[in-house]
């Protein structure tokens, strides 16, 4: 019984506002009082749609009057035909070249009616219109409505405009965001102008502030005319109840016209800035930096129009002028008050992109609406907190995330991280881009380009790949699949497979750089080959996903570059057998073979080199798994074989079971043809030793396991039932379970390879010396187990590429010889010769005996001081360089890496292979090689002297010709300018 | 059933790669298997004006331009001389039989001289840069301090007497000398002030030494340095013609640490040529020091093989001594025809070298011997014939090794 008495006292207490303001009382303006005024050009194509807008106007005005600006089509006879049937109720007729403005004027006759309503031939007003209009009309004297977008069949109406401003560039500023639905939830406001399209204007203000502007070439005209009202004390207001929908002809183009659409609009805009003060200097930059927008939204033609209009605004300041002295006396502050901030255009910009991540995070970490969602009471009742924390997405970032940062325990310690295919990284930046010159491998591109984002840290990256990398293969997948339309929590759990796979092959665990990259960069392949396959827009737009395909296959490309063999046929085959648009297959096929075109010399020399991965030559020999390999024990890993047979069976088991569940046979045949493919081609690749630089290794067989891992995550995904719900597929279920198991051993079992944090083994003086202007070499030695382990350190290796090329450098066959000579005990007594022949300043042995020790510390010109307990480094004496001065037979070490003054007899020897291209200048001067060559690389210096340099010619097209094509892929990339038409026009509803 | 076909296609790509797998992969040629040089400089510094003795295998190079085939003889050599080859040994003979035997360029060594009184040390550079070389003298009663005896600094080719008996003072009885090079490298030898009566090489401080080169007739001594912190017990025995016994005054000898100490052994020797073999509880140096007069010839720590070879002086009486533990059957080529010869273990043979300019001894044994050629008071020891084939090792270029 209590509870009617609860509402009542509720009800009571908002009784309020159920009362009518006394404003409410103020009677609407009589319709008798206004006379619309309608300009027509050249409207055949909508104008019946228009006048039956017009007959369906209730209220309707006193008068409504059709003026001619010269049509040439159909125009004139349906407006007779409208004359004659009482749709208008009269017709004037001007010249085509009358401005809109005398349009106006022409059609509003000699005496100007109390209340003028401009319509335009294509800005249909619903019905109820006018009333809306004329209502507010009592307390305002210049009225916008809101103009709405075309309707569509099926979508919502779009708010085109509900009044507008201008920012100090001429920047349209809308009262309402752009595309916005409209809910009538614009409130009627004060405003600085808007369009011309509906707008009804108090006689009284049309007199005093001269009607429009005609130095405006039709566009801008009701912002100028509002503008002036405003300064003139008139009372300016939106009012969104009254609604047109504005075909926007003209800017969409449907209407014939000699110039582009954007040129009379922005210079309308310009003048009507100009003549309120914004300097000429600041309106110029602002059109070159729009006109630079337009063309990276791909559309020159607005570039163009943007720079002629500017053009035309310079080179008639007379109308500006005239435009200027039109401004009424009055308080222009009220005005100003109603222009936007200032730097508004870079705010707008900035919301624009958070906004853009704000939906990507809202579409990652919230589950699609369901019908359920939108259909039922309860939507609203689900928590917002419920959604959130058992998002899918959300949890599967937060498990991998947790994993790599708990496996880090591992790679606690001072160095850097090193080991299996993983060299050291560079030690900065520009170490990392001086490996990218050096080689030219466009995955040392990226590689620099990463370590250049990672606060100048390449370290960084390497750590990021190795502990996150399974993170990031997991978002991409899970990317992937959301992509097409795969339920999230099926999606999470086919992501996380795919993360452990990369956990369980071990990938991070082995310094697998390619399979890493591989694992993150193919889903994001994949999506995008499909976003190729289904993308039906034209024009530019058709380029986008292309381009974006382009750029995730260079990426597998460059780490992989059997990948753009692979997509080449594969792109031929869809082109030639499906008969798939030509352009939209070859463009990201054909991208990559020119991104690669600095890199294919060095390809096709070393054709091996097609089928292994980054650095192949880091890669220490292992004798490759044999029926192992099935169970994804590929490398050397350290992963528990328990871990991996468990996680492989368990996934082939689902797969198995999946495979024949999947409903459309070529899908079913497609997963198994993935999957066979991939295990008959990884078996084979695993059994090849290729041929790099001279040197051998062997194929990167990760690449093919994750093949196979893909298509057997495929087929469980392919199988799973339609309804989305995880709990009611038992394969997804063992999938989730085996990858539960891998991420959950991850951070105790998962670090266990070789990849470790390891600290140098040369004490910091000899690096030094290396990486002093000497620029010297170091020799490594480590004997353990009657084996002998050894390397060359200088300051180009090792480090990310030096495993792209013979690791020991130009001079390998000469080191193995003094490796072997170590190894006797019995060292060459003209070992320090040899060593100053190949600039090799340190020798640093490990695990030699005493004797041994002994024996070599009496070579001549070596000393010997212990490095650490087991480890002892030679050093020899004098300083040696990899450049010598030779002056008389007597050779000088340039040892400041300048070259002092001399004689001019003199020549420079450079260690290096006789047969090496070196470009070497000494104070600026390129020295040309000696006519008496000796054993080294030898170059007539002369007199010359000053800061030397030498090197091999460094070639900077390959980075400028990747940068110029990847700007462009990212050109086509980016978002097309939408014109407004084309693609709504076959939706367009009929009115 | 159809709906199994991908399966089966699945399941049999399963099986093509389980067979592929079980093939053999094709192997990578990461290693390097490279022969090592085998060449060996040895600096040959005369105390006088002699003939230069050289053996070694195939050719020699002389000071780094002439090559010789070895053996061979440079009379008159008086300066610094460099033989490289391999297997390379030899020495100056000078015209009153003194023997100063090439050495190999060290950065440390030692010597045991016999008396501290009238000793010096010859440091010779015989590289291109520059060395310098610390001693520390270690005399009967310890480690001797002085000044002169650090930071002794050669540029390249030079060769400088330091008179460690100035050094040591009022030393008396034996010197041991314990050198260091902290730069470069050299080849030191020990020798008496005033008019040189013996050279003696470098050697190395080990728990065992066998010593050759008694000749018959003559008064051996040793003298032991113990260049370490604790005292060292050596034991001596002499390996005469007959047997192996322990000479009188060669057992339980005591070295005091960082010292250096004589033994006369000549009363158990009774006069025999033979040789010593040296054993200690911790590393000492040990060289013999053998003559009848003033004049003494000097040997120290030979290297035990089956085959010995060298040139010797003509007129010289080759020792060889059987260091094995069977008897060896040893073929014996002294310049002409070989001639076979058995020796019992721990025994010595003596045979004469002949005449020859210089004499080429080549010995092949069953056993390990030693053996040394003497001429009066010189002792030319014979170098280990056994070249070793040097054995590759297994080397692997791993690049990420920094």
């Amino acid at each position: 019984m209590s509870e009617p008495d609860e509402g009542h006292r509720f009800k009571d207490l908002w009784a309020w506002a159920d009362e009518e303001g006394e404003e409410q009382h103020v009677p609407p303006v009589d319709p008798a009082f206004v006379t619309a005024v309608m300009v027509v050009r050249d409207a055949g194509g909508w104008l019946d749609q228009q006048l039956a807008a017009l007959d369906d106007l209730d209220p309707r005005p006193a008068r409504i009057v059709a003026v001619d600006a010269g049509s040439e089509d159909d125009s004139p006879r349906i407006l007779a035909e409208a004359l004659a049937s009482g749709s208008i109720d009269e017709l004037v007729t001007v010249g085509r070249d009358t401005t809109f403005a005398e349009s106006v004027l022409a059609g509003s006759g000699d005496s100007t009616p109390p209340w003028l309503w401009i319509l335009h031939d294509d800005s249909a007003p619903e019905p109820d219109a006018l009333g809306h209009l004329l209502a507010a009309a009592p307390s305002a004297d210049v009225l916008f409505p809101k103009l709405l977008a075309p309707r569509r069949r099926n979508y919502p109406d779009v708010i085109a405009e509900a009044g507008q401003s201008i920012s100090r560039t001429g920047q349209r500023v809308g009262a309402a965001e752009e595309g916005e639905i409209d809910q009538h939830q614009i409130e009627p406001s004060a405003i600085l102008g808007g369009s011309t399209a509906g707008m009804l204007v108090r006689g009284d203000a049309w007199r005093e502030l001269g009607g429009l502007a005609p130095e405006l070439p039709g566009s801008r005209d009701g912002v100028d005319f509002g503008w002036r009202a405003n300064v003139a004390g008139w009372r300016v207001v939106t009012t969104p109840l009254a609604a047109l929908v504005h075909r926007s002809s003209g800017r969409t183009q449907e209407r014939p016209s000699r110039v582009h659409p954007h040129y009379d609009d922005r210079l309308a805009a310009l003048r009507v800035v100009g003549a309120r003060g914004t300097g000429g200097a600041r309106l110029a930059l602002s059109s070159w930096a729009r006109a630079l927008g337009f063309l990276l939204a791909k559309s020159p033609a607005y570039a163009a129009a943007e720079l002629r209009a500017h053009r035309r605004y310079a080179a008639t300041p007379e109308a500006t002028r005239a435009l200027a002295a039109r401004i009424p006396e009055g308080d222009a502050s009220y005005a100003e008050d109603l222009l936007p901030e200032r730097f508004w255009a870079v705010r707008n910009a900035l919301d624009r992109i958070g906004s853009g991540i704000m939906d990507r995070y809202r579409d990652f970490t919230e589950p699609d609406t369901t019908l359920d969602d939108l259909t039922s009471d309860e939507f609203s009742a689900h928590s917002s907190t419920q959604r959130r924390l058992v998002s899918p997405g959300a949890l599967l970032a937060t498990v991998f995330l947790v994993v790599g940062i708990a496996a880090a325990w591992r790679l606690w310690g001072a160095g850097t991280l090193v080991g299996g295919g993983l060299l050291p990284a560079p030690d900065g930046v520009t170490a990392a881009w001086e490996a990218y010159g050096a080689d030219g491998a466009p995955w040392l591109g990226i590689a620099a380009v990463l370590g250049t984002a990672a606060l100048g840290q390449p370290l960084i990256v390497s750590y990021a790949l190795v502990l996150l990398g399974p993170l990031l293969a997991a978002l991409a997948a899970h990317s992937l699949l959301r992509s097409v339309g795969v339920a999230p929590w099926p999606s999470s759990i086919a992501a996380a497979a795919w993360a452990s796979s990369v956990l369980v092959l071990g990938l991070p665990a082995a310094g697998d750089v390619s399979g890493l990259v591989l694992a993150m960069a193919g889903p994001l392949l994949v999506k995008a080959c499909l976003a190729v396959a289904t993308d039906d827009s034209i024009g530019a737009e058709s380029l986008r996903a292309p381009a974006r395909a382009a750029f995730w296959l260079f990426v597998v490309a460059a780490f992989w570059p059997f990948a753009l063999l692979l997509a080449t046929a594969g792109a031929a085959a869809v082109v030639v057998w499906q008969r798939a648009r030509f352009a939209q297959w070859a463009v990201p096929v054909v991208a990559v073979w020119l991104l690669f075109a600095p890199w294919l010399p060095e390809l096709f020399r070393n054709p091996g080199r097609w089928l292994t991965g980054a650095d192949p030559l880091a890669w220490p020999d292992l004798p490759p798994s044999g029926y192992a390999l099935l169970v994804g024990r590929i490398v050397e890993s350290g992963i528990p074989v328990w871990l991996s047979v468990s996680f492989t069976v368990g996934l082939a088991l689902a797969a198995a079971w999946s495979l024949t569940r999947v409903p459309s046979p070529a899908a079913r045949w497609a997963v198994a043809g993935v999957i066979a493919v991939g295990l008959v081609a990884g078996a084979g690749a695993s059994r090849l030793a290729v041929t790099v630089d001279g040197d051998q290794t062997r194929a990167l067989v990760t690449a093919w396991a994750l093949v196979v891992v893909g298509g057997m995550i495929a087929a469980v995904v392919l199988a799973h039932p339609a309804d989305g719900r995880a709990r009611r597929d038992p394969a997804l279920l063992a999938v989730a379970a085996v990858a539960a198991v891998a991420a959950g051993a991850w951070p105790f079992v998962g670090l266990q390879g070789p990849v470790r944090t390891d600290p140098a083994n040369l004490p910091g003086y000899v690096y030094d010396v290396v990486g002093s202007p000497r620029a010297s070499r170091a020799l490594l030695i480590a004997k353990a187990d009657g084996r002998l382990e050894w390397n060359i350190v200088d300051r180009e290796r090792p480090r990310w590429g030096s495993g792209e090329r013979a690791p020991a450098g130009e001079f390998g066959t000469d080191f193995e010889g003094l490796v072997q000579a170590f190894s006797g005990g019995n060292v060459p007594e003209d070992l320090a010769e040899r060593l100053r022949t190949l600039a090799v300043s340190h020798v640093w042995l490990d695990g030699f005996g005493d004797d041994e020790i002994l024996a070599i510390g009496n070579a001549a010109g070596l000393t010997h001081s212990a490095a650490s307990e087991t480890a002892e480094v030679f050093t020899v004496v004098g300083l040696v360089s990899r450049a010598n001065v030779v002056d008389g037979g007597t050779a000088t070490p340039v040892a400041d890496g300048i070259v002092p003054e001399g004689v001019d007899d003199r020549v420079l020897t450079v260690s290096a292979p006789r047969d090496a291209e070196l470009e070497v200048r000494v104070g600026g001067t390129e020295l040309a090689p000696a006519a008496e060559a000796g054993e080294l690389p030898t170059y007539a210096l002369g007199e010359a002297h000053g800061v030397l340099e030498f090197g091999e010619p460094r070639e900077a097209f390959a980075g400028w010709w990747t940068a110029v094509l990847l700007a462009a892929l990212a050109l086509l990339a980016a978002p097309t300018m939408a014109t407004g038409s084309g693609a709504r026009r076959g939706d367009e509803e009929v009115a | 059933m159809h709906r199994f076909l991908p399966l089966g296609t699945v399941a049999t790509a399963a099986v093509v790669a389980l067979a592929i797998s079980f093939t053999p992969a094709q192997p990578i040629e990461r290693y390097t298997s490279v022969t090592p040089p085998r060449d060996v400089l040895l600096a040959c510094q005369p105390v006088g004006a002699g003939t230069l003795l050289a053996d070694g295998d195939g050719e020699l190079t002389v000071d780094g331009a002439e090559q010789r085939g070895a053996p061979f003889s440079l009379p008159g050599t008086d300066r610094l001389t460099t033989l490289r080859g391999i297997a390379p040994s030899g020495g100056v003979l000078t015209d009153d039989r003194t023997w100063a035997p090439c050495q190999r360029p060290a950065t440390s060594g030692f010597l045991a001289l016999p008396a501290a009184a009238d000793a010096e040390v010859r440091i010779t550079n015989p590289d291109n840069t520059d060395a310098s070389i610390d001693l520390t003298l270690l005399g009967p009663d310890g480690e001797v301090t002085g000044l002169g005896a650090r930071g002794i600094v050669l540029s390249p080719g030079e060769s400088r007497p330091v008179a460690v008996s100035v050094i040591a003072g009022d030393v008396q009885g034996p010197l041991g000398v314990a050198w260091q090079a902290s730069r470069g490298r050299a080849v030191v030898a020990g020798i008496t002030t005033g008019g040189v009566t013996h050279v003696a090489p470098s050697g190395a401080a080990d728990m065992s030494h066998v010593l050759p080169g008694v000749a018959k007739g003559s008064r051996p001594s040793l003298v032991l340095v113990n260049p370490g912190v604790d005292r060292a017990t050596v034991s001596v025995r002499f390996h005469s013609p007959t047997n192996t016994i322990i000479p009188e005054g060669g057992q339980e000898i005591s070295v005091p640490p960082r010292s250096a100490a004589s033994v006369d052994l000549s009363a158990g020797t009774a006069g025999d040529p033979g040789a010593f073999t040296v054993q200690s509880d911790l590393p000492v140096a040990a060289a013999l020091y053998s003559g009848a007069g003033e004049r003494r010839g000097v040997a120290v720590a030979a290297v035990p093989d089956v085959e010995l070879t060298g040139a010797v002086p003509g007129g010289a009486t080759v020792q060889l001594t059987n260091v094995g533990e069977g008897p060896a059957d040893a073929t014996v080529r002294l310049g002409g025809s070989p001639q076979s010869l058995r020796i019992e273990p721990g025994t010595t043979a003596t045979l004469p070298a002949g005449d020859g300019e210089p004499v080429h001894v080549e010995v092949g044994s069953n056993q390990p011997l030693v053996g040394a050629a003497v001429l009066g008071e010189a002792i030319v020891a014979l170098a280990p014939g056994s070249v070793a084939e040097p054995q590759p090792v297994e080397a692997e270029l791993v690049p990420s090794l920094r």
